[in-house]
């Protein structure tokens, strides 16, 4: 929360007015999820549920089959757009912990079709020019980072404890 | 409240399917719309205002399914009353990405080729997606792209303003004051995207904490009597001692989330410069006051920035530079110029598109107006924000550059948009007490009617010419199955859907706008200079374009027409009501 404005101008009947317009300000109308409150902190860490993560793998995987099968356009198409606009940024976002809803996926999707960019240049650049190569890449992009969520999210605490405790020793 | 938002999309949708694209007229999309469109609109307006305002805890998710509305009915109109997808330049990053889709290589005849990167991406994944080319995509792109946009504007704004209510009314507000229409099929509308996403997580993450500020502000302490004058010209002007007590601090994330958090940054920054012109240097403009006004943490940001645009474009786009360098140079600085091509020389054409065009102007000042009282009156009740106030401001610093053909006004106006409308917004909100709120809903209402109103003018207005008519598209694709490759395709003006396909395999030849006295001489030789043969092709939408925005004489295009064809030079090979396509007559032997 922000803090009330000192406005040390302001007579002290104005002031109390002012409180009351502050406080209304105040009223959360925000999206669910949504940690970007004034002020506020955006929590580290993960431990979140295992299966987006899990989701975001198998995304990867229908679409590189869809893809490499060459399943008729009427079906592949949306989930193709679908994945590269969102999949491999959201899964690397994933990775910096929660953030809030929206702006993880504003960033996820800011992110996704920035790597999609960057891989069609680059194979461009370096004479790979492949568009199943890139979207592999993507995918391969996306799937590390989900596996790598869910590695460091839910690798049991006693394994981590047991290590700890062993290099410590 | 849900049956508003419903109602307006099933009528105003349908309202949009009954209008037909042959009432578009020298005002525009707005010729051809329905009244009961305007009703939606106005339901929705109404019922946007009602429930932002009035309801003591408005749902998020209501007002999000207003906004959505709003999105469709405002930038998906022209997608849904014409029948094929509009704006030729839309057409032709169609043919740039379905060559590197073809090849695997940039085409090295164009300049935008020099940032291939949106192209790239299109053909990437529309030939994964099994399309032929990129056409499926063009037609919804505005909506799509909007969409997105409005995710990162509530972000800025959400980061901005702390009142909840004046977050939605700027989402809100963006969208009809979003009338330049860079959404489009094209690097620019992907780009402003990335601007938003970029800024949006500069503003949230990256902003100096509280007691970073206040350990500055301590050190930099002004002496009593320069405080003294300062607090007097304060009172003077009725602004209270820290005007911007109530500006918002960065959201607390640990070191390694800030590191990664940068990265993303940087990433989408070297997407951006890989696939527009414009836009890095922008953001790298807007980074660089930020950091200058103590608004961004990240001291070395525009350096790294600078650097990245500066290797790109020393390494990979030499080819764009290297032929016309001195052109490029000779407009840096030139302020004057550049504003007169911005907004003077735009104002051109016939009455209907120089009224339009004022139209634009008029609103865009009005905009700024307004944004300006919202400024003065955040700073009156010490919620100013001084990384607001840069990113409306930054922009401005393009105008040194270049000149971007007469665009870089309009791109001025998009760049500072986001923040422009949370500024718009301020002046409505807080509204104070209850009784206060109706009157408060009243005025944004009218602020919200009077820019939707406007808005299908200012983006629309010029529809008669930016559609793409049916048999334009039939006249160009019986001609790429029939022209001999290497011919030339000759058209009088450039509004013409060619070089959506074979981009490459053909050389494409609008003549100016002037052709000079000796019109058909001009055209014959630009024929003749094609020993494989030329294709002169007339149409209705040229004629259109020439008398609108060149403000030819009406019938300019048809005089011409039946001179070519009585000429005696030049003889028909296809026809339909609006096109006429001609070769040259061989010359008889011995001349």
């Amino acid at each position: 929360m922000v803090p009330l404005p000192e406005r040390s101008d302001v007579p002290l009947e104005e002031a109390e007015t002012l409180r009351v317009v502050w406080r209304a300000e105040q009223e959360p109308i925000g999206l669910r999820g949504d940690h970007s409150q004034t002020g506020g902190t955006t929590t580290g860490g993960h431990g979140g549920s295992w299966w987006p993560p899990l989701l975001l793998n198998w995304a990867g995987l229908v679409v590189l089959v869809l893809v490499l099968t060459g399943v008729p356009t009427t079906v592949r198409a949306a989930p193709v757009i679908g994945y590269v606009m969102t999949v491999p940024g959201l899964a690397c976002i994933r990775l910096l912990g929660s953030l809030g809803r929206l702006p993880q996926l504003a960033l996820g999707v800011g992110l996704s079709l920035a790597l999609a960019v960057l891989v069609a240049q680059a194979m461009i650049y370096l004479s790979l020019w492949s568009p199943v190569g890139g979207i592999a890449t993507l995918v391969v992009i996306g799937s590390l980072a989900s596996c790598a969520e869910l590695l460091i999210a839910h690798v049991p605490r006693r394994a981590v404890a047991w290590a700890g405790g062993r290099l410590d020793g | 409240m849900w049956s508003s938002p419903v109602v307006a999309l099933l009528l105003g949708v349908g309202s949009l399917i009954a209008s037909t694209p042959d009432d578009i007229g020298p005002f525009g999309l707005v010729q051809a719309l329905k009244p009961t469109l305007f009703f939606c609109l106005a339901l929705l307006t109404a019922s946007f205002v009602t429930v932002l305002f009035i309801r003591r805890s408005p749902s998020a998710v209501l007002l999000a399914a207003h906004v959505g509305v709003l999105v469709v009915l405002l930038h998906g109109a022209a997608t849904i009353i014409e029948p094929v997808p509009r704006f030729t330049p839309a057409w032709l990053h169609v043919g740039f990405a379905d060559y590197i889709a073809r090849t695997g290589h940039t085409l090295p005849l164009d300049a935008r080729m020099s940032w291939p990167g949106f192209f790239a991406l299109a053909a990437m994944v529309t030939r994964a997606a099994g399309f032929q080319d990129s056409m499926p995509l063009l037609a919804w792109t505005p909506v799509v792209f909007n969409g997105l946009y409005g995710m990162a504007v509530y972000l800025i704004a959400r980061n901005t303003t702390s009142n909840r209510r004046a977050v939605w009314l700027s989402v809100w507000l963006f969208y009809p004051a979003n009338w330049v229409g860079q959404d489009y099929f094209a690097p620019q509308g992907l780009n402003y995207l990335f601007y938003l996403v970029i800024v949006a997580a500069l503003l949230m993450w990256f902003r100096p904490s509280r007691l970073e500020r206040m350990q500055r502000r301590l050190r930099r302490m002004p002496r009593p009597r320069l405080k003294l004058m300062a607090d007097f010209v304060r009172r003077l002007v009725g602004l209270p001692i820290s005007p911007m007590q109530g500006e918002q601090a960065s959201l607390d994330v640990l070191p390694w989330q800030r590191v990664g958090l940068m990265t993303v940054i940087v990433t989408v920054f070297a997407a951006s410069t890989v696939s527009h012109q414009l836009t890095a240097p922008t953001v790298a403009m807007s980074v660089a006051v930020l950091v200058v006004v103590h608004r961004c943490s990240v001291r070395t940001l525009p350096a790294l920035l600078t650097v990245i645009v500066a290797a790109y474009v020393s390494y990979l786009a030499v080819a764009y530079w290297s032929g016309h360098l001195h052109q490029l140079l000779s407009s840096i600085g030139d302020v004057s110029g550049t504003v007169t091509a911005g907004a003077t020389q735009r104002v051109q054409g016939d009455p209907a598109h120089e009224l339009v065009s004022r139209t634009r102007l008029l609103l865009t000042a009005a905009i700024w107006g307004l944004a300006g009282v919202g400024a003065w009156r955040r700073l009156r009740r010490g919620t100013g924000d001084l990384a607001l106030f840069t990113l409306v401001v930054a922009p401005f610093g393009v105008i040194l550059l270049q000149s971007y053909g007469g665009e870089v006004l309009l791109r001025v106006y998009m760049f500072a948009l986001p923040a422009t409308v949370v500024l718009l917004a301020g002046v409505l909100i807080p509204a104070g007490p209850p009784a206060s709120r109706w009157f408060g809903a009243a005025a944004a209402a009218l602020l919200s009617v009077t820019l939707i109103g406007s808005f299908y003018v200012t983006r629309y207005g010029n529809e008669i010419f930016e559609q793409v008519r049916p048999a334009d598209v039939e006249a160009i694709t019986w001609l790429y199955q029939r022209a001999p490759r290497k011919s030339t395709f000759v058209a009088i003006t450039s509004n013409v859907p060619w070089r959506f396909k074979a981009v490459e395999q053909y050389t494409y030849t609008p003549l100016s706008d002037d052709l000079g006295p000796q019109e058909l001489e001009a055209i014959e030789h630009e024929m003749r200079a094609n020993p494989r043969g030329a294709f002169l092709i007339m149409s209705k939408a040229q004629d259109v374009y020439a008398e609108s925005f060149y403000g030819r004489p009406p019938g300019w295009g048809k005089r011409l027409e039946r001179q070519v064809i009585r000429s005696g030079r030049f003889r028909i090979v296809y026809t339909n009501p609006e096109v006429k396509i001609f070769v040259l007559v061989k010359p008889p032997r011995g001349e």
